[in-house]
C-alpha cells in the first residue's frame, strides 16, 4: 500500500494547552431547525462551544444527534436558525453567501465520507483545484506527499483504492494550509486497516501543521485519538472531556 | 382502485422532472399541432376543390380553336369516354378601369342565359344570373370585383375585338375554371388587373362576328378511357377548324396553380413534423438515459424484489408516454385551431363557394400514434442496457470510470489548462457518444430554425432572378396578332418609351414519345437588353442562333439533352408539329419557357420576321400618358407591367408559404429552447456532485457556473456549424418536396437566415443558462455531498 507513517505520529503528542491556546471558534447558543414538509425538525437545540487553535476534537454521537449540522455550520456550509458563531472575531452568522464562500476558500478544509473527488481529474489535479485558489498553499505534490500519496500523483480516482481516494481528499483539504480541517465520518466507508491509515494522516497533519481539526464519528473507539471529545445527543452537547493522552491511530481497535 | 407503488413512483417522477417534461411536451405539442394544422388545411383545400369541381361540373379537357360550327360539339360527344361537350365563345380584351392606371385584361366567356346543366357552371355569390334579352349584362368574377370595388349595378368599359363596349354588372360569380384567376399567358393570379366576365352568348357572337360558331370547347369525361386518347381524338376532330391542341386539367392554369399550393402544403405537413418527431425522440433518449443512470440502483432493487423486466420497462415507458400524451392532448386542439384559421384564411384567396373543413380523426390518431410509437421505441432502446443488468450489478454503484482519454496525450496543452477546463475537456472526451448526441440535438435546434427561414430566402432569390436579373422592361405589350418586324419601331414613338424590343411568345407543347409538356416559346433578339436569359445562380446565357434553349428541370423530366432533336407542337391558330435541336439548357427557377432566336422562331412558325409582343423601357414621368394610349389601342391584347407582376408574384408565396413559415419559426424556437434547456438541466444533474464539491472547496457560484456552462459551450460551439450544415440538408429535402412545374425552389440559405438561427440558438442557450444558474445557486451542498455519487 505504500503507506509511510510519519515519525511524528509515533510521538506522544499532547494538544495545545487550554490555558494558552487561542480560541478559534466561539459558538454561542446556536439552534438549527429544518422544515421538512409540514414538520419542524430541530437538529440543534442550543449549543455552546469553543474550539482552540491546533486542537484535535472528535465529535461523537449517534445518527441524528446533530453532529453534521454543527460541523457544517462551523464550516460555513450552513447557517444556524439562531445563535452566533464567531470565527476569530468574524461573525459567521452575519455573513452572506459570498462571504461564506470566501471563508471556506481561505480558511476551511473539508473531508467527507464519500471522498467527493472529481472523477475526471487526477490526484494532482484534484488538489490543484484548491491550490489554484490560494496563494499560501502547498504545491499539489507537497500536499499529496504529506498524506503519503506522493507516488500516485497522476492517477485518476478510479485507479485508486478507497483509502487512497480519502487520503487524496485529505491532501486536497489541507493543501491551502486551512485554519480548520473538518472531517465528516472520514472512515465511514473504509475497513479498519484502511481507516487507521486515513486517521493517521489526519492526526499527522494536525500535529505537523497545527491545524484545528474536528472529526465526526459515531465510532467511540476513534475518540481516543483526540485531544478533546465532545458528545452530542439530540441536538445538545452532553459531554465534553479532554483526553490525558492522545492515542496513536494505529493503536485503535474497533 | 388500488394504486400500485410503481404507479405512485411514476407520479412522483413526473412531478420531480416537471420542467423538463414540460419542455418535451411543448415540443411534442408543436409537432403535432403543426402536423394537424397543415394536414387538415391541405385536406380542407382538397375537399373544397373536389366539391366545387363536382358540383359545378368542372371540365376535364379543353381546346381553343379558330372557328367551328356549333355542331362540332355533337361529333365530339361521340368520342368514347366523353360524357358532355360544350362549344362556346371565349375572347380576350382590354379593360378600361378609371381608377387603375395600367390597362387591365378581360376574359369574356359566353354562356347560355339560364343557369345549370352546363360545364364549368358559375356560382352566383351576389346579384343575379344573366337575363335573356339584356345584351350588355355581365357576371364578373369575385376576385376582380373585390379588388376593384365592383358590385352589381356598376359598369365597366372594355374593348372586345376592336369594339368599345359598356358592360353592366348584374352578378358576382365564382367558377371552377378560375379558382385562381391566372391571366392568359401569365404565371400567377392577378386579381386586380385580370377580370373574367360571363355574358350572353348572342352578344359575344355579335361582337366577334361568330354567330352559330364556336372557338372554345370544354369536355367532361367518364374516366373509363385514357385521357390521352380522348385528347388525340379531339385534336383530330378539331384539326380542320384550327384547333390549337386539346389539354387536360394538368395544363389548366387555375387548376395547376391550385395544385401548386396544395401539393407543397401536403409535403410540408409530412416533412416538418417528421423532423419534430426526430427531435422528440432525441430528447426522450437524453432525459430517460439520465433518469435511468440515477435510478440504476433502484432498478436493481426492484429486480431483486422480484419485479419483472416487463413491469420495470412498463414503468419507464408509461413515464415517457404520459409526457408525450400530455403534449398531444395540448397540441391537437391547437392544431385544429390552426387548421381552421389557415383554411379560413386560404379561403380568402382560393375562390371556393364553400370551404369544406373536416377534422379527420384517423389522421389525428395516426399522427399521435407515430409520435407515441417513435418515442416508445426510443425509450426502449435506452432502457435495454439497464434491463439486461443482473440485479446485483445494477444495485452496485457504477464504478468511477474515468480513464485517460485521447485528450490526456496532449500533456502540455492539458498542463496549461486550469483544472476546471480539464474537467470540461475530459468529461466531453470521456463520453464521446453522449457529447455527440448532445451536440447533435443542439445542432438540430439550429437546423430547424434555418428550415423555417430558408423558404423565404428561396423565394427572394427567385424574385430577384426573375424580376431584376431577367426582366429589365417596365412593361410588356402583347398584341392581338403577330405583325411584321418592320413595324416594331412604331412602339418607340409611343409617349414616354425610351427603348422598345420586339419578341414573340407562342403556346407550344414539347412532345417526347408519349410524354409532353406545355411550354411557352419565347423568341428573343440576340441583342435583347430588356429581356435576358439568366439562371438561378445569375449566370447569363445568350439566345442560340439556331435551336432552342430549354429549361433544365424540364429537360430532366423529359430526358432531353443538348444536341437532341425535339418535336414541338405549335398550339396557336394552325396547330402543327415542327422539329428543332436543343441548343442548351437553362436552370431558370420559374416556369418552363423555351428560348429561341426571334428570326429562327419566325421561320419555324412559317411567319418569318414577325413579332407578337414588345418589351418597353419607359420614362416614369410619362408612364400614365402611355397607359392611357395603350388602354385605347385596339391592337393591344394585354399589357403587363413588371412592377405589378412582381407584386402578384410576391403575394402568392407570401400568402401561402409565408404563414406556415412563421408558424414553423415559432415552433422551431420552442424546439431550440426545449433541447438546450434539457441539455443544460441534465448537465446540472450529472455535475451536481462535483459542482457541490467545488463550492465546498471555496469556489464561488460564478466559478462553478463557468465550469458547467463551459461544458455546454464546448458542445454548443461545434453544434453551430453542424446545425447550419444540417439546416442546409433539411432545406434540400424540402426543396425537392415543394418543387413544381411553376417553381423550382433554388437552394439558397441567406446569411441572415443562418444568423437568425444562431441568434435564436444563442438566446435559447443563454435563457437556459440563466435558469440553470438559478438552480446552481440553490444547490443544496450539504445534501448533495451526503449522498453517495
Amino acid at each position: 500500500m505504500g503507506v509511510h507513517v510519519h515519525e511524528m505520529a509515533q510521538i506522544d503528542v499532547n494538544g495545545p494547552s487550554p490555558a494558552t491556546a487561542e480560541t478559534v471558534f466561539r459558538v454561542t447558543a446556536i439552534t438549527k431547525t429544518y422544515r421538512m414538509g409540514d414538520m419542524q425538525v430541530a437538529a440543534l437545540r442550543g449549543v455552546d462551544l469553543s474550539l482552540l487553535a491546533g486542537e484535535l476534537v472528535v465529535l461523537l454521537g449517534p445518527s441524528g444527534s446533530g453532529k453534521s449540522t454543527l460541523l457544517n455550520i462551523i464550516g460555513g456550509l450552513d447557517v444556524p436558525t439562531s445563535g452566533q458563531v464567531d470565527y476569530r472575531g468574524h461573525d459567521l452568522t452575519a455573513a452572506d453567501d459570498s462571504a461564506l464562500t470566501r471563508y471556506r476558500r481561505d480558511h476551511v478544509g473539508f473531508v467527507f465520507q464519500f471522498y467527493n473527488l472529481v472523477s475526471t481529474l487526477t490526484a494532482r489535479e484534484n488538489v490543484a483545484l484548491v491550490t489554484d485558489l490560494s496563494e499560501r498553499s502547498f504545491t499539489p505534490e507537497e500536499a499529496l506527499d504529506l498524506v503519503g500519496m506522493g507516488h500516485r500523483l497522476d492517477h485518476f480516482p478510479s485507479q485508486l483504492s478507497g483509502g487512497e481516494q480519502q487520503r487524496v481528499a485529505i491532501a486536497r483539504a489541507i493543501a491551502k494550509r486551512p485554519d480548520v480541517l473538518l472531517c465528516d465520518e472520514p472512515t465511514g466507508a473504509l475497513d479498519i486497516t484502511t481507516g487507521k491509515v486515513v486517521l493517521s494522516a489526519i492526526a499527522d497533519i494536525n500535529a505537523k501543521l497545527k491545524t484545528t481539526t474536528v472529526l465526526i464519528t459515531h465510532n467511540a473507539a476513534i475518540a481516543a485519538m483526540a485531544d478533546r471529545v465532545l458528545q452530542l445527543a439530540d441536538g445538545r452537547i452532553v459531554g465534553d472531556q479532554r483526553n490525558a493522552r492522545r492515542a496513536v491511530p494505529q493503536e485503535l481497535q474497533w | 382502485m388500488v394504486i400500485s407503488a410503481l404507479d405512485r413512483k411514476l407520479v412522483h417522477d413526473l412531478a420531480k422532472m416537471k420542467m423538463q417534461a414540460l419542455a418535451i411536451a411543448l415540443v411534442v405539442a408543436s409537432g403535432i399541432a403543426l402536423f394537424v394544422g397543415t394536414a387538415t388545411t391541405s385536406r380542407a383545400l382538397r375537399l373544397s376543390e373536389e366539391r366545387f369541381y363536382e358540383d359545378h361540373r368542372f371540365a376535364h379537357v379543353w381546346s381553343r380553336l379558330a372557328r367551328a360550327p356549333e355542331t362540332v360539339a355533337t361529333r365530339l360527344s361521340a368520342i368514347p369516354g366523353v360524357t358532355a361537350v360544350e362549344g362556346r365563345l371565349v375572347a380576350q380584351g382590354v379593360l378600361d378601369l378609371p381608377h387603375v392606371a395600367e390597362p387591365a385584361t378581360g376574359l369574356f366567356i359566353a354562356i347560355p342565359p339560364t343557369p345549370g346543366h352546363r360545364l364549368n357552371d358559375v356560382y352566383i355569390r351576389r346579384g343575379r344570373h344573366l337575363e335573356s334579352g339584356s345584351a350588355n349584362e355581365v357576371l364578373v368574377n369575385e376576385a376582380f370585383a373585390e379588388k376593384n370595388g365592383l358590385a352589381p349595378g356598376d359598369v365597366v368599359r372594355a374593348i372586345i375585338a376592336g369594339h368599345q363596349v359598356v358592360l353592366h354588372i348584374v352578378g358576382v360569380a365564382l367558377s371552377p375554371e378560375f379558382v385562381m384567376p391566372v391571366p392568359p399567358g401569365g404565371l400567377v393570379p392577378d386579381e386586380r388587373r385580370f377580370g373574367v366576365f360571363w355574358l350572353a352568348h348572342d352578344r359575344l357572337a355579335d361582337l366577334l362576328s361568330m354567330q352559330g360558331a364556336t372557338n372554345d370547347i370544354a369536355i367532361r369525361v367518364s374516366g373509363t378511357e385514357p385521357e390521352a386518347g380522348i385528347i388525340a381524338a379531339v385534336d383530330r376532330e378539331l384539326e380542320p377548324y384550327g384547333g390549337q391542341g386539346a389539354f387536360g386539367r394538368t395544363s389548366h392554369p387555375s387548376h395547376v396553380m391550385l395544385e401548386d399550393h396544395i401539393t407543397p402544403l401536403s409535403a410540408l405537413a409530412v416533412v416538418v413534423p417528421a423532423i419534430f418527431i426526430g427531435v422528440v425522440v432525441f430528447l426522450i433518449n437524453v432525459v430517460l438515459s439520465r433518469l435511468i443512470t440515477t435510478e440504476r440502483s433502484q432498478i436493481g432493487m426492484m429486480k431483486a424484489f422480484g419485479y419483472s423486466n416487463t413491469s420495470i420497462a412498463r414503468h419507464y415507458l408509461l413515464l415517457v408516454l404520459s409526457i408525450i400524451s400530455g403534449g398531444i392532448v395540448f397540441g391537437v386542439p391547437i392544431g385544429v385551431w390552426m387548421g381552421q384559421f389557415m383554411s379560413d384564411w386560404f379561403a380568402t384567396f382560393f375562390r371556393f363557394p364553400v370551404l369544406v373543413f373536416r377534422l379527420e380523426l384517423p389522421m389525428v390518431v395516426g399522427g399521435a400514434a407515430v409520435m407515441l410509437g417513435a418515442s416508445a421505441l426510443g425509450a426502449l432502446w435506452t432502457l435495454r442496457g439497464v434491463i439486461d443488468l443482473p440485479p446485483v450489478v445494477a444495485m452496485a454503484p457504477p464504478a468511477p470510470t474515468y480513464r485517460p482519454t485521447v485528450i490526456d496525450r496532449f500533456g502540455l496543452i492539458m498542463h496549461l489548462c486550469a483544472p476546471s477546463t480539464r474537467m470540461i475537456l475530459r468529461s466531453v472526451t470521456r463520453h464521446p457518444g453522449r457529447a455527440f448526441s448532445t451536440a447533435a440535438g443542439l445542432s438540430g435546434a439550429i437546423a430547424i430554425v434555418i428550415l423555417g427561414g430558408f423558404l423565404a430566402d428561396a423565394i427572394d432569390r427567385i424574385i430577384d432572378v426573375r424580376f431584376r436579373a431577367q426582366q429589365k422592361q417596365d412593361l410588356s405589350v402583347v398584341l392581338a396578332q403577330a405583325r411584321s418586324l418592320e413595324t416594331w419601331r412604331d412602339f418607340e414613338s409611343l409617349p414616354g418609351v425610351r427603348l422598345a424590343e420586339p419578341y414573340r411568345a407562342v403556346s407550344a407543347r414539347l412532345l417526347v414519345g408519349e410524354r409532353f409538356q406545355d411550354v411557352r416559346l419565347i423568341g428573343l433578339e440576340e441583342s435583347s437588353q430588356l429581356r435576358l436569359i439568366v439562371d438561378k445562380n445569375y449566370r447569363t446565357m445568350s439566345v442560340p442562333p439556331e435551336g432552342a434553349l430549354i429549361n433544365a428541370w424540364l429537360g430532366a423530366q423529359l430526358g432531353l439533352r443538348p444536341g437532341q432533336q425535339v418535336a414541338i407542337e405549335i398550339r396557336e391558330r394552325q396547330r402543327r408539329v415542327v422539329n428543332t435541336r436543343i441548343a442548351g439548357v437553362i436552370d431558370e427557377p420559374v416556369g418552363t419557357d423555351v428560348y429561341m432566336n426571334l428570326r429562327t422562331l419566325g421561320r419555324l412558325l412559317e411567319e418569318p420576321n414577325t413579332f407578337s409582343a414588345v418589351n418597353l423601357f419607359v420614362d416614369p414621368v410619362r408612364e400614365l400618358e402611355l397607359f392611357s394610349v395603350l388602354k385605347r389601342a385596339p391592337q393591344a391584347l394585354g399589357v403587363e407591367t413588371r412592377k405589378i407582376a412582381l407584386a402578384n408574384f410576391r403575394a402568392m408565396p407570401d400568402e401561402s408559404i409565408g404563414f406556415i413559415r412563421r408558424i414553423e419559426t415559432i415552433f422551431a424556437i420552442i424546439i431550440a429552447f426545449g433541447v438546450v434547456y434539457n441539455t443544460a438541466r441534465i448537465a446540472v444533474a450529472e455535475r451536481a456532485h462535483e459542482l457541490a464539491t467545488l463550492r465546498v472547496l471555496g469556489y464561488t457560484r460564478r466559478e462553478i457556473s463557468a465550469v458547467l456552462l463551459g461544458e455546454i459551450g464546448v458542445l454548443a460551439v461545434p453544434a453551430i456549424p453542424i446545425g447550419c450544415a444540417l439546416g442546409f440538408g433539411l432545406s434540400v429535402i424540402v426543396t425537392s418536396a415543394v418543387s413544381t412545374d411553376l417553381l423550382r425552389m433554388p437552394l439558397v440559405v441567406a446569411p441572415p437566415t443562418y444568423a437568425f438561427a444562431i441568434l435564436v440558438f444563442a438566446a435559447a442557450a443563454l435563457g437556459s443558462a440563466l435558469v440553470v444558474r438559478r438552480r446552481l445557486d440553490h444547490l443544496d451542498l450539504v445534501h448533495v455531498l451526503k449522498v453517495r455519487e
